[in-house]
């Protein structure tokens, strides 16, 4: 477990830091410094899955909009605080991951099927919600005010920006404990070869189910989270595919299979997307996103192992964040 | 009520037809490489703004365009494999899959720049003329389009068995050794096959440009559409995708028929789905199996 | 006609084949014999340009064809039969031939069809037929013949015989015989040493990546006897 201390450590020291900075802060940076936050939680639970386990979910929007939907209704309904509604959307998004792998599993269907059937549920679960009256059908659902920290509604930006912070360094822990315990070693089995795998006695359906189960309650736990800063949730920002999408890439961009990849790779390419947007978002509409995804073509093509896989590979474990342990 | 059955399966199977001709350029370009064109779809929306961009300069009936729109999306498509492809094929696909979503994002955007994102239609004689098939009309387009994606189906159908290029497509797709040790360039063909499998959006884009309504983001929604069809047809089998296109356009428009609201849109999902459950190798499974 | 002077081979960072040379005349038959792991495959495999060559060369016909494509190789007339029955298992097993023959000419590539099958009148009966669906020695058949039709002037063969049934082995032994009496110069591997030395007349037996020896049939039948690697 020396790994984990030490990335603990460095948690611990990126908190100290960014304490300074936070309340020195402009409030718009905060924003876009909170959401990318979120994604790179995200980012990391979907990384677990598709990442170490070779998971491949094209389907976390429905991890995300199910975990910010059961806070947000259970708090509206029943006056249940958030703190622990999130908790009952992460154990619906565990259960519903788990089905998920179960079905996809006991059908036996190749990775790129299994894409695609997570894409298709989820798409499915969006136009559900989206035309489904008691929870507000694509108009969404607003929380009603009610400032305090019980009803996880803060008075200033940055608090939310730390809930966030606390978010990702939960998921951190979580990825990396998996990743370096004899668990991450069957994951990265099951990806690598399930057939060898299961001839060694690990069986693919169960370690997959764990690996969609943690990474959907995760997602589940930033879904929360977002829909309490923004104050609001509704079918598209939640149950659409676009997290999903942006989420992958910056896992695959940072480093798939890495556990600090896909941080890294949210905490570069997700402000740079904000800055070209506030650059070019307004007088010519479309560039900052043609920008983008020109960068994203030449990151993968100049680094086809992703950030954080080249740096490993470059230096051979003379990096401090080394991902896994020698092999 | 009967006669609105039979008008909806008519019209799902027109659908059906063009959406299978959409898809199988995916379907050859996975046989070939294993691998999927996430651009597939903003690929397709490149080609039908192409089309709206020709029919507002040159007043000609836009079915012609397709003469030059197909080598423009043929080269595209060669260029596309050199270019992105060739140099990460040895990679995880999931690379691939990336890049060419990143691609979409740049393609879509070029549409938003260069049309601006206001709804578009391309005007067209022949969606005044009318064609009677059981008592319910179709447009003059729909029946073109449809017909132009049976016969092109079938051509395709008929090289893939019997030319020297299906051969060798099927013998790469079939092992990919052997076929470079009986001198097959394998680079080439899935260079061709690219070529191929873009270039035939720029046949489908002209009629379906008349018939559905431009916008730059539908890009992503095609490449859905064409996934979904893709797998229910068994992954890489040419019949395969001919009948899930059918199927997927009859449940289309029986659906938007007979369901309320959006919940037509969830029909073919449900269909990928249950598919998937009852038989994880698509329709080529169930027709190999028979 | 092939010759290869201190060649190294690695997949990846690893080093397997450690200068390896090796020289094969025109119309000769050369086996090439060794324990599993030995690195022929690897051998082979880097004379066809499936994994490229760091140092060394390989000249054919007097002319450097190290880390060449592999289809320019095959144009050439280097032809191999790999290891482990690769065939098209989806096609005909005429649709088979002719791919093996995609270098030829439309009229040439018939009339090189029509000349196997009149050599191999039980490939003519089963040329309709899919190849998944042959038994493992028409297969292995099938596969040698579509090397043929490429009208090779150097054949390598990787393991022709593993996993068939004695009789099998002698078929494909008699239509290597065939192919090696109508002039083409031959490079086998096989861990059956003392079929492959009675119809070679020399050999190199590798291990380890490296060749370890080398001479005629009978000098290497001799060695076999006191060798345990040549088993
Ligand atoms: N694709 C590969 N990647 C890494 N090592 C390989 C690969 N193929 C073979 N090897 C290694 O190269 C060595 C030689 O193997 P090979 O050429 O297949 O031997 P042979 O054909 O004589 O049995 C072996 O040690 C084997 O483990
Ligand atoms: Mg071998």
């Amino acid at each position: 477990m020396k790994a984990v201390s030490v990335q603990f450590g460095f948690n611990a020291l990126v908190a100290l830091a960014a304490f300074g900075a936070i309340e020195v802060m402009p409030h718009y940076w905060i924003g876009v410094i909170f959401l990318a936050v979120i994604y790179a939680g995200v980012a990391s639970a979907w990384n677990l899955a598709g990442g170490i386990a070779g998971t491949f979910s094209f389907g976390h929007g429905l991890f995300f909009g199910a975990g910010a939907y059961t806070s947000v209704l259970l708090f509206t309904n029943y006056g249940l605080t958030p703190w622990i509604g999130m908790l009952a959307g992460a154990l619906i998004a565990a259960l519903t991951g788990m089905a998920i792998a179960w079905l996809a599993e006991r059908c036996a269907i190749g990775d790129l099927a299994f894409a695609v059937m997570t894409l298709a549920i989820a798409e499915m679960a969006y136009i559900c919600i989206d035309s489904f009256e008691p929870f507000g059908a694509s108009r969404g659902i607003s929380l009603p005010p009610a400032s305090g920290v019980a009803a996880m509604q803060f008075s200033s930006d940055a608090l939310y920006l730390w809930t966030a912070i606390a978010f990702l360094v939960i998921c951190q822990i979580v990825v990396a404990a998996f990743a370096q315990s004899a668990r991450g070693y069957r994951f990265r089995a099951v990806r690598e070869n399930p057939l060898a795998a299961q001839a060694m006695g690990i069986s693919p359906a169960r370690e997959r189910m764990i690996a969609l189960a943690a990474s959907g309650a995760l997602t589940a736990l930033g879904g929360s989270i977002y829909a309490q800063y923004l104050l609001f949730v509704d079918p598209l920002t939640f149950f659409g595919p676009s997290i999903t999408i942006k989420v992958i890439l910056f896992a695959l961009v940072g480093g798939m299979g890495t556990v600090w990849g896909p941080v890294i790779g949210t905490m570069l390419l997700f402000p740079l997307g904000e800055w070209l947007r506030g650059l070019f978002g307004g007088n010519v509409p479309g560039f900052d996103s043609l920008l983008y995804g020109l960068l994203v073509i030449v990151c993968i093509l100049l680094f086809p192992r992703g950030i954080s896989g080249t740096v490993n590979y470059l230096f051979r474990g003379s990096w401090p964040l080394r991902s896994r342990r020698k092999k | 009520m009967i006669g609105l059955v039979i008008s909806g399966l008519v019209q799902g199977i027109l659908t059906g037809l063009m959406l299978a001709f959409l898809t199988v350029g995916m379907t050859l370009i996975y046989r070939i490489s294993r691998l999927t064109n996430f651009a597939h779809g903003s690929l397709f929306v490149v080609a039908m703004y192409l089309t709206f961009a020709l029919s507002r300069s040159i007043d000609i009936n836009p079915l012609l365009f397709a003469l030059v729109i197909t080598p423009l999306m043929a080269c595209l498509g060669w260029a596309l494999y050199w270019g992105l492809i060739h140099p990460i094929r040895t990679r995880h696909h999931l690379l691939a899959v990336q890049l060419l979503l990143g691609l979409s994002f740049v393609l879509d955007a070029s549409i938003l720049i260069g049309f601006g994102g206001d709804l578009q239609s391309v005007e067209s004689p022949f969606n005044s003329r009318f064609v009677h098939i059981l008592g319910t009309g179709f447009t003059m387009t729909t029946m073109i389009g449809a017909s132009i994606s049976l016969v092109g189906l079938g051509v395709l159908a008929l090289a893939i068995q019997w030319s020297d290029f299906g051969r060798h497509l099927r013998a790469v797709a079939n092992d990919n050794l052997a076929a470079r040790l009986a001198g097959l360039s394998v680079e080439r063909l899935e260079g061709l096959t690219w070529a191929l499998g873009v270039g035939m959006l720029g046949i489908i884009a002209p009629p379906m440009s008349s018939i559905v309504t431009l916008t730059p983001d539908i890009g992503l929604q095609y490449t859905v559409l064409s996934l979904v069809i893709l797998i229910v047809g068994g992954m890489g089998s040419l019949v395969g995708t001919i009948f899930a296109g059918l199927v997927v356009g009859i449940a289309q428009s029986l659906g938007l028929l007979f369901l309320p609201g959006s919940f037509g849109a969830l029909l073919p999902y449900a269909l990928l789905v249950g598919v998937l459950m009852l038989r994880p190798g698509g329709f080529a499974a169930l027709l190999v199996r028979s | 006609m092939l010759d290869i002077a201190q060649l190294s081979v690695s997949y990846g960072k690893i080093e397997v084949l450690h200068d390896v040379s090796m020289h094969i005349a025109h119309n000769e038959c050369v086996a090439l014999l060794g324990p599993n792991n030995a690195g022929k495959t690897t051998l082979l495999r880097a004379i066809s340009g499936l994994v490229p060559a760091h140092s060394g060369s390989i000249r054919f016909a007097d002319a450097d064809i190290r880390n060449q494509r592999s289809d320019q190789i095959v144009a050439q007339g280097i032809i191999q039969i790999p290891e482990g029955r690769h065939i098209f298992a989806g096609l005909s097993v005429e649709e088979n031939l002719l791919v093996g023959g995609a270098r030829l000419k439309p009229r040439a590539r018939r009339r090189q069809l029509d000349k196997l099958l009149d050599a191999l009148p039980l490939l003519a009966e089963l040329r309709a037929r899919r190849a998944g669906t042959l038994s493992g020695g028409q297969q292995q058949l099938v596969v040698i013949c579509r090397a043929l039709m490429a009208e090779p002037r150097l054949l390598l063969i990787d393991e022709p015989t593993l996993g068939l049934s004695p009789v099998a082995i002698d078929d494909v032994f008699t239509t290597l015989r065939n192919v090696h009496g109508a002039g083409t110069t031959i490079l086998l591997s096989e861990q059956n040493a003392e079929l492959s030395l009675e119809l070679c007349s020399r050999g190199y037996v590798m291990a380890g990546g490296r060749i370890v020896l080398e001479g005629d049939s009978a000098q290497l039948k001799a060695a076999a006897l006191g060798e345990v690697y040549l088993t």
